[in-house]
């Protein structure tokens, strides 16, 4: 698989497979914007890379929507950051997309495994 | 660590993010750069190296923007900012309102003082104007009302008379231009109730009364040419209101007979509610067809008593039907040339209906718009005197940004507020002032009843309004924002005014007190008027005299009449209290009496026509009314038809044809000859006092009267007791005195003398009493503009004052000072004013008695008197100045 470069992933951010990946990693926890870019780069390696300009107006985005909620958490001795959340609409939505992505790859690997059947 | 906020804020400018979000933004994304860069170090970068890979996580320099513009929080509105324009109208008329009530808020007294003020101005005009929308304007209720004319028989000395029925069966037969045409008269009958009889006012008409007008029925039919026809049974249309309160609305009434004036009238039909004809203050509540009901009078071609109305064929002009009427009635002049030659007048009905009162309610309605002039100034004088004291507001916003167009249109907005709030009081204002006109308007007023808060006094009240705001307020707001800025902030740190807007208020409070003395002379003429009209000897006793109308049936024979005049006469004068009683078939100024053509032997010669007013009365009727016998004797019981016919003429009878003063034993024919074979030549036996018998303005003319006796069936007569009885008590006994001698005598308009002359009073009395009301209000309104703008001159010069006086000059010469600078306005205005007043009041002249509409008393009373009052409101702000503290006023800078 080669390395899916920023023009392809641009596409994808608009078909909606990054909001996908933006939910999912909030569901376990809340997570800042800065972490989220990381995971996706550390957990796809290094496949998936997402640009500053590109991450901060999906999520602001989804939180226009209300599928997740972003609040500034303060910590000792640290700059405070802005924490998002996964709304119940957002969980609601996530399980939604999960399932049409699982029958998406699904009917992808039909088609593909059987050409190589 | 280097600074990121720049790197991120750049990207954003082009965005219309609120200030705040813009900050969280930049920290949040600053924050991931920062981590970023960490990261980077804590891997071993170079500064340098770290914080160029860390900038490389934005792909260039809009795309962030262009990912974020779609968003809702990139596209809030722009903060606000006072005066400076949104780009979007809407938006500044509606932050310039929230503006507006914010300032007015936080200045109530200023903002009720031009409120009141205004609403005053708007509220009297909107009154005034529902009146004359009601009774001028508005188109007469009959289709087609402006085909319809009066047609008015004009006697050769000019005057209007009436039209005799064959005349007018000429002129409809002969006239082309136009469609219809018909006579008509109020006339009032004994109708008999289910209890007694009673009068009933209703209108004897030519039976195409109700094609002319295009009015139908609702019940039945209105009349056919054959109703009207010789020796037709005699019909009646019923009004709506009659059939309704006396016959309970039964529709089974048409077709039924009912009495009126003793005789059986068969009702053929009844008119829609609502439908008036003639108008006049008192409706008619039946018609009936006057070739019928009144076929004695009908039938003489000498008895003028009809009013004409025509509808104009489709396409004719006045003019044309002017000219032709015109010579139809000179043929007919031709025709008969022993009988009077009379012209004819045709003019648009409603003209005509509201002739009377035009020049009354104009003058009223002209007044009630001076008043509006005048708060409309006083209200611009205080705006000035405010935008004077807000220039510092005014040039900070200037200096701030703000356009020249947008400090007009937001002080606009503010005058708009209050000229709102000065038309919504000004109709509630009017609502009270339109209940009272019609409370205390002289009862003769056409179609006043209709007058009201009418949509279109509505409409106009709005439009009066933001004519007022645009005179009110584009004057101060376009001054206000016409200056430079750092004059006007130069001006207003120096709390001083500036040369315009001081003269600008100069001339507006000039203009006050030329408007007042207008007014003030308008209602001064109208109040000497009244006084001039009350001081009228009407030379006849105006107290303890009660009069009543009785209504003999036509079937009466002269016989009946006199033993029906002496039984009741003979009664009443049995009454204890009673010290006189007689009758006479017109009383002064009862409404009634008529002229007639009158020969007088030696003087005129035959186939003349001098007229003289014509009275028939009983013994002893001058001297129950008090009116002195000058010469002769009074008519005696001896008086009648087998005795001599003789003749009481009036003193200005007298001195009109017999100047030697040799009257008695001379003689005179009267057009009336009733109970003769032709009109006799009477002995004149008496003269008495002139009396004012039509109108209290007018001189007496020649008058003749006759014995009753000598005069049968001349119609309904007029009784007059000499009493203190109480009227309404006397009114019930009366009735009973009647009915004992002919129970189906119906008695009406029982009046004390006294009633009859204020009735001629209440038209001058409202007339002087509302422009007198316009002119003191007026007054008070330009003192207090006065007022206004010398104190505001004062606070001005509280400086330069405390120098004169530290210099030495006297408290007095302070004073001179003052009062010298509002003199100088003062005069000016009255200069003005009396200019106007001379050109203006000449209009007015009809409506005034016993004073010229150019008095130069009333001129230099009303001069004298505003000239004081415009001292007074000086002298105030005078004293001030006076008073002030040399050292105080100097340091004050």
């Amino acid at each position: 698989m080669t390395a899916i470069n920023s023009r392809a992933l641009d596409r994808e951010l608009k078909r909606g497979s990054a909001e996908l990946l933006i939910l999912s990693l909030l569901d376990a926890r809340p997570r800042h914007g800065y972490d989220l870019c990381k995971l996706i780069e550390t957990r796809s390696g290094g496949q998936l890379k997402f640009h500053i300009d590109s991450l901060y107006p999906l999520l602001y985005r989804l939180e226009e929507r209300g599928w997740i909620k972003g609040a500034w958490v303060e910590k000792p001795d640290e700059r405070r950051r802005r924490v998002y959340r996964l709304t119940p609409e957002g969980r609601r939505v996530l399980a939604d997309q999960r399932r049409t992505w699982e029958a998406f790859v699904e009917a992808v690997r039909r088609v593909t495994g059987g050409e190589h059947a | 660590m280097p600074e990121w906020t720049e790197h991120v804020r750049s990207r954003l400018s082009t965005l219309r993010l609120s200030p705040t979000r813009e900050r969280e933004i930049v920290e949040e994304l600053s924050q991931h750069l920062e981590d970023r860069w960490r990261e980077l170090r804590a891997g071993g970068a170079c500064e340098e190296e770290a914080t160029r890979l860390a900038l490389a996580a934005f792909r260039d320099d809009s795309t962030l923007a262009r990912y974020l513009a779609p968003l809702k929080q990139a596209n809030e509105a722009a903060p606000i900012t006072a005066g400076a324009s949104s780009g979007w109208r809407l938006a500044d008329v509606w932050q310039d309102l929230r503006y507006a009530v914010r300032v007015f808020r936080k200045q109530r007294a200023f903002t009720a003082a031009c409120a009141m003020t205004l609403a005053l101005g708007i509220g009297a005009t909107s009154a005034l104007f529902s009146i004359v929308d009601a009774v001028l304007l508005r188109p007469l209720p009959f289709r087609e009302p402006d085909r319809l004319v009066r047609l008015v028989s004009v006697l050769h000395d000019g005057r209007a008379g009436g039209i005799s029925y064959p005349d007018f069966l000429d002129w409809r037969s002969r006239s082309r231009a136009v469609e219809s045409m018909a006579v008509y008269t109020p006339q009032s009958f004994a109708l008999r109730g289910p209890e007694a009889m009673s009068q009933v006012r209703g209108a004897v008409v030519s039976t195409d009364v109700f094609t002319v007008l295009g009015a139908r029925a609702s019940v039945g039919r209105t009349f056919l040419a054959a109703d009207g026809a010789d020796g037709a049974a005699m019909t009646v249309v019923l009004s709506d209101s009659l059939w309704r309160d006396r016959f309970g609305a039964d529709p089974s009434l048409v077709g039924r007979t009912i009495e009126l004036d003793h005789r059986a009238a068969l009702v053929i039909g009844v008119m829609p509610a609502g439908f008036e004809f003639p108008i006049a203050p008192e409706r008619s509540e039946f018609w009936t067809p006057v070739a019928v009901a009144d076929a004695s009078m009908a039938s003489q071609r000498g008895v003028h008593f009809l009013e004409g109305i025509a509808r104009l064929a489709p396409g004719t002009s006045i003019e044309q039907s002017q000219a032709e009427l015109g010579t139809i009635v000179d043929s007919l002049n031709r025709r008969d040339p022993s009988s009077e030659p009379r012209s004819i007048r045709v003019r648009p009905e409603l003209a005509e209906l509201v002739a009377d009162v035009r020049s009354e309610w104009l003058l009223l309605f002209a007044a009630a718009g001076c008043l509006l002039l005048l708060a409309c100034a006083n209200v611009v004088n205080m705006l000035l005197a405010r935008a004077a004291s807000r220039r510092k507001e005014l040039a900070v916003r200037f200096a701030l940004g703000a356009r020249r167009g947008r400090i007009v249109g937001q002080l606009l907005t503010e005058h708009a507020v209050l000229g709102a709030i000065g038309a919504l009081l000004g109709l509630v204002f009017a609502y009270w002032c339109i209940v009272l006109l019609k409370e205390l308007a002289p009862p003769d007023v056409p179609r006043l009843a209709q007058a009201g808060l009418q949509p279109g006094v509505v409409v106009f009240a709005i439009a009066l309004s933001v004519a007022a705001v645009l005179m009110f307020g584009l004057l101060p707001a376009l001054h206000a924002s016409g200056e430079d800025p750092s004059r006007i902030w130069n001006l207003a740190s120096r709390g001083r005014d500036d040369e315009a807007g001081g003269r600008i208020r100069r001339v507006l409070a000039v203009a006050q007190i030329a408007i007042a003395t207008v007014l003030l002379t308008g209602g001064a003429l109208l109040a000497r008027t009244v006084v001039g009209l009350q001081r009228v000897d009407p030379g006849f006793s105006t107290t303890h005299l009660i009069t009543f109308r009785v209504d003999l049936p036509d079937a009466y024979s002269p016989a009946r009449e006199r033993a029906f005049y002496d039984q009741v006469l003979n009664r009443l004068r049995a009454m204890p209290g009673v010290r006189a009683a007689s009758a006479g078939y017109s009383v002064p100024l009862g409404g009634t009496g008529f002229e007639t053509g009158t020969e007088v032997e030696g003087r005129t010669a035959p186939g003349t026509h001098d007229r003289a007013r014509f009275n028939s009365v009983q013994p002893g009727f001058f001297q129950s009314l008090g009116i002195r016998l000058v010469a002769g004797r009074d008519f005696t019981a001896h008086d009648d038809l087998d005795s001599n016919a003789v003749a009481i003429v009036n003193e200005a009878f007298a001195h009109r044809y017999f100047p030697d003063g040799l009257v008695l034993g001379r003689h005179v024919r009267p057009g009336i000859g009733n109970g003769y074979p032709s009109e006799p030549l009477r002995e004149i036996v008496g003269v008495v006092q002139d009396v004012r018998s039509s109108d209290l303005r007018s001189p007496a003319t020649a008058e003749v009267s006759v014995p009753a006796a000598q005069c049968p069936s001349i119609g309904n007569s007029t009784i007059v007791v000499q009493s203190a009885f109480d009227v309404q008590g006397f009114a019930r006994q009366a009735r009973r005195v009647v009915a004992g001698v002919d129970p189906a005598v119906p008695v009406s308009r029982v009046k004390t003398i006294e009633q009859y002359l204020s009735s001629r009073m209440v038209e001058p009395r409202f007339s002087s009493f509302l422009l007198g009301l316009f002119a003191v209000l007026s007054s008070v309104l330009a003192a207090v503009g006065l007022y206004g703008l010398i104190s505001y001159a004062v606070a001005e010069r509280t400086r330069e004052i405390g120098i004169r006086l530290a210099l030495g000059s006297g408290r007095r010469g302070v004073l001179s000072l003052v009062l010298r600078q509002g003199a100088g306005i003062a005069v000016a205005g009255i200069s003005l004013g009396v200019i106007a007043a001379l050109g203006l009041t000449s209009w007015m002249a009809s409506l005034l008695y016993g004073v010229g509409p150019r008095d130069p008393i009333t001129l230099a009373g009303v001069a004298g008197l505003l000239f004081a009052v415009a001292v007074a409101a000086c002298a105030i702000p005078g004293i001030r100045a006076m008073r002030v503290d040399p050292i105080t006023a100097i340091r004050y800078e």
